[in-house]
């Protein structure tokens, strides 16, 4: 679903993005975990069609990141930290908004099923400035899968709630990529990236390890012979790259 | 294409439906800034306030007095005995005139101490000015009935000695009878030519004064000038500022970015921004058209189509401008100071407050980079002297220059800013 | 230190009820919970910018506050240098105590590349670090920060727990709150909030030893599916399951049980597909609120 092979992108003389390859597949939970500034935010803005690259290939959803940029966003539902909504636009409206912008067919019908599977009967008239973080999250979500999209980006849009509703967010995921859809998730919480099929760790634009979360730790935890969470992976890939 | 403009064009609406504060702000800004510069900021004075100083008590300070009264803007509020109080007066500001007759007044002044003294507060600018130009024509007046009183008073004396018959008591003499007619009648003649002699050397009081033809506001109403000038301001300032907060909004909310990763063409998000506010615009214009016309009796002698085609064009300047600003604020707070910032130059410089003529030119230059500058006089001459669109080549061709520069550059900055 | 004597605290609805607590000198307190929880408004209690609505909250004599709100509080236009001594004058520090003492914190937390820097323009790291320093300018007893490390990259995170651990070390009591669950290890004590309840203060230790549910991780080369989850959230002995990563997470009583149970349903499951974990702090926490009467959505 996604294939970048050397992706870079430069701002002036700094590398953002310093050419990286990854491959996600299809129904895929992918996580970019990184500090700020390593390059997440840069690598999401290319493949959502946004950010031309410097130098390098790749491919979103067969379509390619520099010549079909158009038709890439047109597939692509994304959510950000902000959940970008319209304050000042009830739950209804900022969904028709979106639907329209998207151009789905039967915009109606659509927010209609949407406002049942987030169980937003209760709020729809109400504008968002008058929402809590929870159901403001389910109301982006919401936004973000009106047009169906194959590949939902999650840019640091997993924070903040409480457990429940964070259990309930990664379900309705889990459930998504079971049924096909392929979510790219940044953040740097790591009980969430914990949670995705696969991660990736970047350091200053580079792509430092990659790999299961299960996979990732034994390999550490057989260096530093103790039990290690993913925070001492983290550390310890980002404090190697500095040695070397 | 269109679907989609009109999906965010309705989005828009929405918002501002929700949002009354901002839609009330932008309906009745025009009218209150009508009835502000129309009314209130009223150049024209209405009345004035007197005090009035007679040592005089004679004929000559009652008959200006009568006059004074007469008039309906002046206002004799005060009077008083010593030029001191009065002068307290003027300085408290009770007063903003203050006229001294003499003991010695008289109005056909030989001397000096027979002159009326005149003390006016110049801090009140516009009452001050209007109070001289008020004064000067009641004088003038009382000047010219005077020299009308003179004028019979000399003819009825000339006339009197014409008529002075000879002693019907003296005996007849026929042949002096004869004589004496002659005599009369050369007499006569000559004081007769004498007599037109000297009414000539009175100027004839109707043509004392030229002939003043105010054309275009022949009431000289402040008004009748700022309205078409409030046109521009008002179109200036609602779009301007709606265009720069309407994305820098956006911005904050984080709303586009999401619309950035939405299959939106830029072009497309641009007009769905700019159409919104342009259609309010246009409302604003109607309105601050309608009420000129109908409360503030402003004849619209102007061909309305030519009018709203430059109103137009002066629109995507003023739209530009907030897509510029939009570009380069990073909250709503720097893009309301950088909106000031254009607007107040306009306001003071381009001639909507001061005329042009009147502004140094160490300053001036500056009025010359403005839009509002050349879009002023259009609009008044459209307005008021019916002008036709054909003699403001100049002008608009200044404007259409603006609009493309400024739209181009907004562009070219609005794709950096969001690429 | 300060102590909580039958104190409720009624806000719109009422919070806390009939609380008894005490907080002694010399300890790192977590308080911890998500967005609305009552964290924020159980520390504006602490420090006295609530009144309790009923009950007494009893602090020793002279006690001095540091308090960092989770806005900070900066003044951004401000350069890091007038920020530190502005607040150092603002605790009755002469111009030159005020003065060295900004030097010496700022040293500590290397940030004197950046004195003349506007506050403002410092990355969200070093704001934070900046708002903790500024907040021990008058060396208080008592440092209260309300969420240092909120929407905190991992690394800057580290420092800040760096940080509060030096503070710490030279005999502050730090109470902090965060949502960050790993963070409960820094701590000496903790406090779990949960929909403006306190569900529980105790040692993180103390919560390991006494939690009373073993945690079994499916193994994830079966390929589990929402439905199994669903299915094995409904058998009996099971307290709660969910996915992680590639992996099913199970609470339960007795693994035995729901092993045998289950492989009923899938056979294709061995023994060894099963492994037993350590809790982590997560299921410690979704324990006690289903205990404390929490709701876990299905």
């Amino acid at each position: 679903m996604i294939e970048l092979d050397s992706l870079a992108k430069r701002f002036g003389s700094f590398w953002a993005v310093d050419h990286v390859s990854l491959s996600v597949g299809k129904g895929e939970i992918y996580g970019l975990l990184g500090a700020n500034g390593a390059g997440k935010t840069t690598l999401i803005r290319m493949i959502c069609g946004v950010l031309t690259p410097t130098a390098g290939k790749g491919q979103v959803l067969g379509l390619d990141l520099r010549r079909e940029q158009l038709k890439i966003r047109q597939q692509i539902g994304y959510m950000s930290q902000k959940f970008s909504l319209y304050r000042d636009l009830t739950v209804e409206e900022n969904l028709l908004f979106y639907a329209r912008i998207y151009g789905v067919d039967r915009p109606k019908e659509r927010i209609a099923s949407l406002i049942d599977q987030f169980s937003l009967h209760q709020v729809k008239k109400q504008l968002v400035s008058a929402l809590g973080t929870g159901v403001r999250q389910r109301v982006a979500f919401g936004c973000a899968l009106v047009h169906q999209p194959a590949l939902l980006i999650l840019d640091e849009a997993t924070s903040g709630a409480d457990l429940f509703t964070r259990r309930l967010f990664w379900e309705h995921l889990y459930q998504l990529a079971e049924k096909g859809t392929t979510i790219l998730v940044t953040t740097h919480y790591m009980d969430e990236a914990e949670r995705c099929h696969r991660i990736a760790l970047l350091n200053r634009g580079k792509l430092i390890a990659e790999g299961k979360v299960s996979e990732l730790k034994k390999g550490v935890q057989k260096e530093n012979r103790e039990k290690s969470s993913l925070e001492d992976v983290f550390f310890y890939y980002m404090n190697k790259k500095r040695e070397a | 294409m269109w679907r989609k403009i009109y999906a965010l064009m309705s989005k828009e609406f929405i918002q501002l439906k929700h949002d009354r504060r901002t839609l009330a702000l932008m309906i009745l800004l025009p009218v209150i800034w009508l009835v502000a510069f129309g009314y209130a900021v009223n150049f024209d004075v209405q009345k004035v306030d007197l005090f009035v100083v007679d040592q005089a008590q004679n004929e000559d300070s009652k008959k200006v007095k009568d006059h004074l009264n007469k008039d309906e803007e002046i206002v004799i509020k005060q009077q008083g005995q010593t030029v001191a109080e009065a002068e307290r007066a003027l300085r408290q500001g009770e007063v903003t005139l203050l006229i001294h007759f003499p003991p010695e007044y008289q109005i056909m002044a030989k001397e000096e101490q027979q002159k009326l003294n005149i003390s006016v507060d110049g801090s009140h600018l516009f009452s001050a000015s209007s109070a001289i130009k008020k004064m000067q024509q009641i004088l003038l007046d009382v000047q010219k009935e005077s020299l009308e009183d003179l004028k019979k008073q000399v003819q009825q004396e000339m006339s009197q000695i014409a008529l002075t018959e000879p002693d019907p008591s003296s005996p007849p003499i026929q042949q002096n009878q004869q004589l004496q007619m002659r005599i009369k009648e050369q007499l006569e003649e000559k004081m007769k030519e004498q007599q037109e002699k000297l009414e000539n050397l009175f100027p004839d009081s109707e043509q004392f004064t030229p002939d003043i033809d105010v054309l275009y506001n022949p009431d000289l109403k402040s008004a009748y000038v700022m309205i078409p000038g409030l046109i521009g301001l008002v179109l200036l300032f609602i779009t301007t500022l709606m265009t720069a907060l309407g994305l820098v909004r956006e911005k904050e909310q984080g709303t586009l970015e999401q619309l950035l990763v939405s299959p939106l063409r830029p072009f497309e998000l641009l007009m769905g921004k700019i159409l919104p506010y342009l259609l309010i615009a246009t409302i604003d214009f109607l309105i601050v058209w309608v009420v000129g016309v109908t409360l503030f009796d402003i004849p619209f002698l102007g061909d309305f189509v030519s009018f709203f085609a430059v109103a137009l064009l002066f629109l995507f300047v003023s739209l530009g401008i907030g897509l510029f600003i939009s570009t380069v604020a990073q909250n709503q707070q720097q893009a309301m100071q950088m909106t000031i910032l254009v607007l107040v130059p306009q306001f003071i410089l381009s001639g909507f407050v001061f005329p042009l003529e009147s502004i140094p030119w160490g300053v001036r230059w500056i009025s010359y980079l403005l839009p509002l500058t050349y879009f002023l006089p259009v609009c008044r001459d459209l307005f008021l002297k019916g002008s036709s669109i054909t003699e403001f080549g100049f002008e608009l061709s200044i404007l259409v220059v603006f609009a493309v520069v400024i739209l181009l550059f907004a562009m070219l900055r609005y794709r950096k800013s969001l690429g | 230190m300060i102590q909580l004597k039958n104190v409720s605290f009624s806000f719109d609805k009422p919070l806390f009820q009939q609380l008894n607590l005490t907080f002694s000198a010399k300890r790192i307190y977590g308080i911890v919970g998500a967005d609305g929880s009552g964290k924020s408004t159980f520390l504006r209690l602490l420090i006295g910018i609530y009144r309790p609505t009923e009950g007494k909250i009893e602090r020793s004599d002279q006690l001095l506050y540091g308090f960092v709100s989770e806005n900070m509080g900066l003044y951004e236009e401000m350069n890091v240098m007038e920020n530190l001594l502005f607040f150092g004058q603002l605790y009755g520090l002469s111009k030159e105590e005020s003065r060295k003492r900004s030097e010496e914190l700022l040293a500590w937390v290397k940030l004197e590349p950046f004195a003349t820097r506007p506050a403002g323009k410092l990355s969200g790291g070093m704001k934070r670090k900046l708002a903790v320093i500024r907040a021990i300018v008058h060396q208080p007893h008592c440092l209260i920060l309300d969420e240092p490390t909120y929407g905190v990259d991992p690394v800057a995170r580290q420092e800040i727990w760096a940080l509060i651990k030096k503070i710490h070390q030279q005999g502050t009591t730090i109470l902090v709150s965060t949502q960050y669950l790993n963070e409960i290890a820094y701590c000496d004590e903790v406090l779990f909030f949960h929909q403006g309840k306190l569900l529980t203060k105790a040692p993180p230790a103390e919560l390991m030893e006494q939690f009373p549910y073993r945690v079994l991780s499916l193994s994830e080369e079966k390929r589990l599916q929402l439905k199994d989850l669903k299915q094995l959230r409904q058998m009996e002995g099971v307290l709660d399951a969910y996915f992680r990563g590639t992996e099913l997470i199970l609470l339960c009583e007795d693994p035995q049980a729901v092993k045998r149970a289950y492989e009923k349903e899938r056979t294709d499951l061995q023994a060894s597909d099963w492994i037993e974990i350590e809790p982590s702090y997560e299921e410690i926490f979704v324990s006690l609120m289903k205990r404390g009467g929490g709701n876990l959505g299905d």
